[in-house]
């Protein structure tokens, strides 16, 4: 079954960088633009992973991570998050709130491939 | 780590921030320019603005980016325009120079997180335009009952002029 991975970023740039990131491989990638539609779409999607911004307008990160964990459906979801900010108290949250990697923006292409790649399965896409 | 009681080198960390983001985020390098005067009369209708503001408990301020509209295109062409093209958009012009500043103000925070100065980011705000369109947007500049520090330093990307400015707001001692 293809995986299904969430961007959630309130900036298209980044949205687009990652469609075009995963575009290659076998998997679905759906997007919102911040934490609230990202619930909502979270819900109705139930992906395999979540890439998660950090600070975001309507509701940041760190505060759709908290509600996402007291889902019942969706708190074993996987979360790559990401920051534009090295070194920022938060990271012992989110790594409190189980989120599997954080990553600093700007990131290296390879670097959050390999990471989302220990999490779902990244195989390339078989052209028709 | 807290802070020494100096003012933080704004030019110093604008000229680690801006090679590093640009290089690390486009693949592109920079070459700096040597600093021109501010001139607040020049007509900006081609140039867009971008600003991210600095609250930390010790200083507040902005990292503000000025760049063409041109430059951001040939940027969203560098960064989804390749061989696996996303079906769905293109950059805008203003997300793009919005999300390099927030980049630029991310690098800038950690460097102050290390001088003792920890400050959280805002969501950035661009304008694009003429000075009206530039004023449109929060005024970041401090009180003048604080001490400012600031740092502008010009930049030439892929035959492009880029002007980064950091301002330090310290409340009195």
């Amino acid at each position: 079954m293809t995986p299904t991975i969430l961007s959630v970023d309130d900036s298209k740039t980044v949205r687009l960088v990652l469609a075009r990131l995963f575009s290659p491989f076998a998997c679905e990638v759906c997007e919102a633009s911040n934490g609230e539609e990202g619930l909502a779409v979270a819900a109705q999607k139930k992906p395999d992973l979540i890439i998660l911004d950090h600070n975001m307008p309507v509701m940041d990160g760190l505060t759709m991570l908290h509600k996402l964990r007291e889902d019942p459906t969706l708190k074993r979801t996987p979360v790559i998050m990401l920051t534009a900010e090295s070194g920022c108290e938060n990271i012992a949250t989110v790594a409190r709130l189980g989120v599997r990697d954080y990553l600093t923006k700007p990131f290296r292409d390879e670097e959050l491939l390999a990471k989302a790649g220990r999490i779902i399965p990244l195989t390339p896409r078989t052209n028709p | 780590m807290s802070a020494t009681g100096a003012s933080p080198d704004l030019d110093r960390i604008g000229r680690h921030a801006l090679p590093e983001v640009i290089e690390a985020f486009l693949g592109w390098s920079v070459t700096e320019l040597p600093p021109t005067p501010v001139d607040l009369t020049r007509a900006a209708e081609d140039r867009l603005l971008a600003v991210v503001q600095l609250q930390g408990p010790q200083v507040a301020g902005v990292v503000q980016l000025e760049l063409p509209p041109t430059f951001a295109a040939q940027a969203a062409v560098r960064l989804v325009g390749g061989g696996h093209r996303p079906p769905s958009g293109h950059v805008e012009a203003g997300d793009f120079a919005g999300e390099l500043t927030n980049l630029l103000a991310g690098r800038v925070a950690a460097r102050l997180r290390l001088e003792g100065y920890p400050c959280a980011l805002s969501n950035p705000e661009v304008a694009l335009g003429g000075q009206s369109a530039l004023e449109s947007l929060q005024d970041p500049r401090p009180t003048p009952a604080r001490s400012t520090a600031q740092g502008r330093t010009v930049w030439s990307c892929q035959g492009h002029r880029l002007t980064l400015e950091i301002r330090l707001d310290h409340p009195p001692t």
